[in-house]
């Protein structure tokens, strides 16, 4: 065994931590080696002055302030610190998530027309086509949100179905805008086709917002009554027959070919909306005039589609009793919608099919 | 002399782990001087020695609960602490280490005599110096060692070293020691 080996061990040697074998050998070379007994000595004194130095002490205090910075956590506050993250990290990230799913929300309802109409079945079907009709009434209302973006979905369908009326006699003023919630749906009585512009030449009105102005109008419903075109209060149960109408002539209505603008501004004052049932159309129609004409009325629209024949007449108040009672003669015919307190000429609209 | 060994008993280590306040007190009374004196031989500052120790208890607070108890409480101890201050002497943050008196000033309580105190004071100081100025892989094994008294068994434990590492950087230390202390030794 070298000096330089036994030196190695020399430390172990001092702390008694060298096996049995390497022991004897360490000892044997110190029986021959001065110079490495010498150096033993040393080592030793090393360690003893080493394990003279008095232990360090912690400050007074440290305790209190050890103990006050680890905090004595409760069982609960252990349970979810480790079942959940730090507080100062979940808020942000809950008011972050709340946000995103709000934009998302937002971002499908603007992008599908159809949710959009599932949430508002109530206007989304007829406002565009008054709109169409109105760009004067559009133009009068500058607070028309931010909506215009999907304009052209409803503009497009509004101006398919309804162009605007091509006299200027016929154009309703600016100052109804706030009674359009009233308005009839644009189909139960088609115009003369005389009067019917090409679908071409009617283009939506640049500031046309179909579905703000539908959201508007539903909001205004209950705020504006007085600007109802006739003075009347509002008719909801008309706007129901109203819609009946417009489903059972959808197919019309869809087509460009088939504009009916008198048809909606009919529907603008109608007090009663009614469907006759009869059997034969022609000796119908035949009746119907000679009823009206009895009862001092006047026809003020006719038009004849393939399936139906749509009459609007004008019926003096006093006599409309005796009119709607000699109607059953005509046909079976059933109500839509009715104005509660009829005017003083009761404009009626009458499908006869 | 130092504390009794805190008890690794397992009422005492079962109310650890239950994070039961008084508990943790008991430990932090019982071996705040032994972690201390290890950053404080480590690091040369008693400021620091104070963080490193302190923030090694609030570490051994967190991890309590699932302490299993492999090791003894005083050797999982000293693991954290020797690593901190492992840890804060290789990542160059280290403020400079401030060799001041009061550090030096800390490691007896004892109140000896103007002579005494002088020699004392010499020759600590001396020792401080010689163990700083060791590698720091090296002061760590002496200071546990001829410092702390833990077995070659447990310092291997603690630094995570083989046994025969653990002897030859302790063998290397105190041959430095020793001739940097000749003039102390008889």
């Amino acid at each position: 065994m070298t000096c330089h080996e036994v030196r190695e061990g020399l430390s172990a040697y001092v702390d008694a931590a060298l096996d049995p074998d390497e022991r004897a050998r360490v000892e044997a070379h110190l029986e021959t080696c001065a110079e490495c007994r010498h150096e033993l000595a040393g080592l030793r004194e090393t360690v003893a002055l080493l394990r003279r130095v008095e232990p360090a002490r912690a400050p007074v205090g440290f305790v209190d302030r050890v103990v006050a910075a680890a905090g004595p956590r409760p069982w609960y506050r252990r349970v979810v610190d480790a079942a959940f993250l730090p507080l100062s990290m979940k808020l942000p990230l809950e008011a972050t998530a709340l946000v995103m799913v709000a934009l998302l929300a937002v971002y499908l309802f603007e992008r599908t027309p159809e949710l959009e109409q599932a949430a508002r079945p109530e206007t989304s079907r007829f406002e565009p086509a008054m709109r169409a009709d109105r760009p004067g009434a559009d133009r009068a209302r500058p607070e028309a949100p931010a909506r215009e973006r999907r304009e052209p979905l409803f503009a497009d369908r509004a101006a398919r179905a309804v162009p605007p009326a091509p006299a200027p006699a016929e154009a309703p003023p600016p100052a109804r805008a706030g009674g359009e919630r009233d308005v009839a749906p644009p189909i139960a009585a088609p115009p003369p086709a005389a009067t019917a512009p090409a679908p071409t030449a009617a283009p939506p009105p640049p500031t046309a917002a179909p579905g703000a102005k539908a959201e508007i109008r539903a909001e205004t419903k209950k705020e504006v009554p007085s600007a109802n075109v006739t003075g009347a209060p509002p008719r909801p149960e008309l706007e129901s027959g109203q819609r009946a109408l417009e489903s059972s002539s959808d197919s019309t209505r869809a087509a460009p070919s088939s504009p009916r603008p008198a048809a909606k501004r009919a529907l603008l004052s109608a007090d009663v909306v009614a469907r006759v049932a009869v059997k034969d159309r022609d000796a119908a129609e035949r009746d119907l005039a000679a009823l009206i004409a009895r009862v001092g009325g006047s026809v003020t629209q006719r038009r004849r589609e393939d399936e139906a024949t749509v009459v609007e007449a004008l019926i003096p108040q006093p006599r409309y009793a005796e009119f709607s009672e000699s109607l059953a003669r005509v046909g079976a015919w059933q109500v839509e919608a009715e104005r509660p307190d009829l005017p003083a000429q009761v404009r009626v609209i009458l499908r006869l099919q | 002399m130092r504390e009794a060994e805190a008890g690794d008993a397992p009422r005492f280590l079962d109310r650890l782990r239950a994070g039961e306040a008084t508990a943790f007190e008991e430990l932090v009374m019982t071996y705040q001087h032994r972690l201390f004196g290890v950053a404080l031989r480590m690091l040369g500052n008693a400021g620091e020695a104070q963080e490193v120790a302190q923030e090694a208890f609030i570490r051994a607070h967190r991890a309590l609960p699932r302490f299993r108890g492999d090791a003894k409480l005083s050797t999982w101890l000293y693991a954290i602490t020797s690593r901190l201050c492992l840890s804060r002497l290789a990542s160059g943050e280290r403020r400079l280490a401030r060799q001041g008196e009061d550090a030096l000033l800390r490691l007896s309580d004892s109140a000896p005599g103007p002579d005494a105190a002088l020699e004392r004071g010499e020759l600590e100081a001396a020792l401080q110096r010689a163990i700083a100025e060791l590698p720091e892989d090296r002061r760590i094994v002496v200071v546990l060692r001829d410092l702390e008294g833990l077995s070659y068994e447990e310092i291997a434990q603690v630094l995570e070293l083989e046994l025969g590492t653990v002897r030859s950087r302790l063998h290397r230390a105190r041959a430095d020691l020793k001739d940097k202390l000749e003039r102390f030794l008889p």
